[in-house]
């Protein structure tokens, strides 16, 4: 529904904000270059996995990432039906867009690092198996999403469904766990060796910013998107009332 | 391990391609909602 | 509203589904059918080792019922939207939890009685060698039917009053029956191998919890979702 600001006030508010936005994804960009050009040249090969290591400043941090825009679209989601407001709704969507970007790249970099390490491209570890679960709660989100054309429906059903998506990650994560302990699968080798924390949590920050960055961006891209909608169901409206 | 860097390298071009990818639709996807925008509201100005 | 009131509607749902059911017993004969047929491609896909077959019995026969029940629960909205009497029931002044609780009644009993064909042809056609217990395997069909049952009824609301109703129901509600599946599949397993119901006595412990988790989860977000 309308809110009661003008029309020309939201549009400024919420287009405004552009340029800033952009200085954050500059800012980003330099942070995440200089985190992972340290973590590349200045810490030593691991004993067992050698320069394999590096691959974990690229797929921890994406990892990490994945989890907090799907903790961002499972609060915008309760937030959106307790309150009704729009704007929720659209906070989750782009948290869950992000959220499917991060998470496909989480899966492909632990495919890249398990190869050579393990000598297998997948493993049916706890880890593992709930991001995949999690990207396939995000997808089917967005194909949802995509199905509904009418906005109110669209911002209800995705509510219920990020909530319930959000609920079943965890139990998947208990239950692969408990799968594989009762088969005698050993658990996978440690991916966080003390000595790497430092690399590991600069380049968390710098890809958090990237996250921040995408999120904004593609929250005021979906809010410029409904005010246009908006503007045009009114123009059509009064046009209809003044014949 | 020669092997072992080229995945190490795969890894951070897969990275790459994946942020700077995502972040050109972003551009585009701003651009084009933005140019909707204008439009709609040139033509409720008009009506 | 007295609860007998509202019981009375929920009975009165699922007569009402179960019997346009009866009326087109193609669309049970169809389902059970298929499922059945499903057991035969995954015989071939897996086998015909007899050693093959047997490890993999539980796992067919439960995605056998997933593929063939998922066909199920779209059609139980297909009713009120061919006839558009959603509207006329959602005036009704009734808590919508009647409405969710007669179609997960009906949808239950038409996959229970799906398996009822289903689970001894998959016993015939992967040579289990003996069943410990018939009891306590038609406890685990049912406590993973109603896990089954409660997310699709759910997402059957949904996916039914969209475009491509038939690829979003799958993709919404797979994922999510990940943990039920495991824990189904797992428990029956054990009891299809031969081995007594301690095996299994923590799986079902675990498929119970799920239930209750994923039953409650879909009444309290059908409100939200039947409604607009």
């Amino acid at each position: 529904m309308s809110h009661a600001v003008p029309l020309e006030r939201e549009t400024v508010g919420v287009a405004g904000r552009g340029r800033s936005i952009e200085w954050l994804g500059v800012i980003a960009l330099l942070a995440v270059i200089i985190a992972q050009l340290n973590g590349v040249l200045n810490s030593p090969p691991d004993r067992d996995m050698g320069h394999l290591q590096k691959i974990m400043y690229v797929h921890v941090p994406a990892a990490w990432n994945a989890f907090i825009a799907f903790f961002v679209v499972a609060s915008a989601s309760l937030l959106y039906l307790w309150k009704g407001q729009e704007r929720h709704d659209l906070l989750a969507a782009s948290a869950a867009e992000v959220g499917t970007l991060f998470t496909g790249l989480t899966l492909a970099l632990g495919s890249i690092w398990g190869r050579p390490t393990w000598g297998v491209w997948w493993t049916w570890d706890p880890r593992l198996t709930s991001t995949a679960v999690l990207f396939l709660v995000f997808v089917g989100y967005l194909s949802l999403r995509s199905f509904v054309e009418d906005a109110d429906r669209r911002a209800q059903w995705s509510a219920a469904v990020g909530l319930l998506g959000a609920l079943n990650v965890p139990i998947v994560y208990m239950s692969v766990k408990w799968w594989r302990t009762l088969h005698q699968m050993q658990s996978s080798p440690s991916t966080v060796d003390p000595e790497y924390a430092v690399g590991l949590r600069t380049n968390g920050i710098a890809i958090l910013l990237v996250l921040i960055y995408f999120i904004m961006k593609r929250y005021r891209a979906a809010r410029i998107e409904r005010m246009a909608e908006h503007v045009a169901e009114r123009a059509a409206l009064e046009g209809r009332t003044n014949g | 391990m020669a092997d072992g860097n080229n995945f190490v390298i795969a890894a951070y071009v897969v990275m790459w391609i994946g942020l700077i990818g995502y972040g050109v639709r972003l551009h585009r996807v701003t651009r084009e909602v933005q140019r909707r925008l204008d439009d709609a509201s040139r033509d409720g100005r008009n009506a | 509203m007295p609860l007998a009131q509202d019981m009375r509607r929920v009975r009165a749902i699922i007569w009402k589904d179960l019997i346009t059911e009866r009326r087109s017993k193609a669309g049970f004969n169809a389902v059970a059918f298929l499922g059945v047929l499903i057991l035969l491609l995954f015989g071939f896909a897996l086998g015909p080792d007899t050693e093959a077959l047997r490890d993999a019995a539980a796992g067919a026969l439960w995605l056998a019922i997933l593929f063939s029940g998922v066909l199920a629960f779209n059609r139980s909205y297909q009713l009120e939207l061919d006839g558009a009497a959603l509207e006329p029931l959602l005036l009704y002044p009734a808590p919508r939890w009647t409405i969710f609780a007669g179609k997960f009644a009906a949808n239950l009993l038409f996959v229970l009685l799906v398996e009822v064909v289903v689970v001894p042809i998959a016993i015939i056609l992967f040579q289990v060698k003996s069943v410990a217990g018939w009891l306590p395997a038609a406890g685990v069909m049912l406590l993973g039917s109603i896990g089954f049952v409660g997310l699709g009824t759910f997402y059957a609301s949904m996916a039914s009053r969209s475009r491509a109703r038939e690829v979003l129901l799958p993709l919404l509600l797979f994922p999510m029956l990940v943990p039920v599946l495991l824990a189904s599949a797992e428990a029956s397993s054990s009891l299809l191998a031969g081995n007594p119901m301690q095996d299994a006595g923590a799986w079902v412990k675990l498929l119970a919890a799920f239930d209750v988790i994923f039953v409650v989860a879909s009444f309290l977000a059908f409100d939200h979702v039947i409604e607009v």
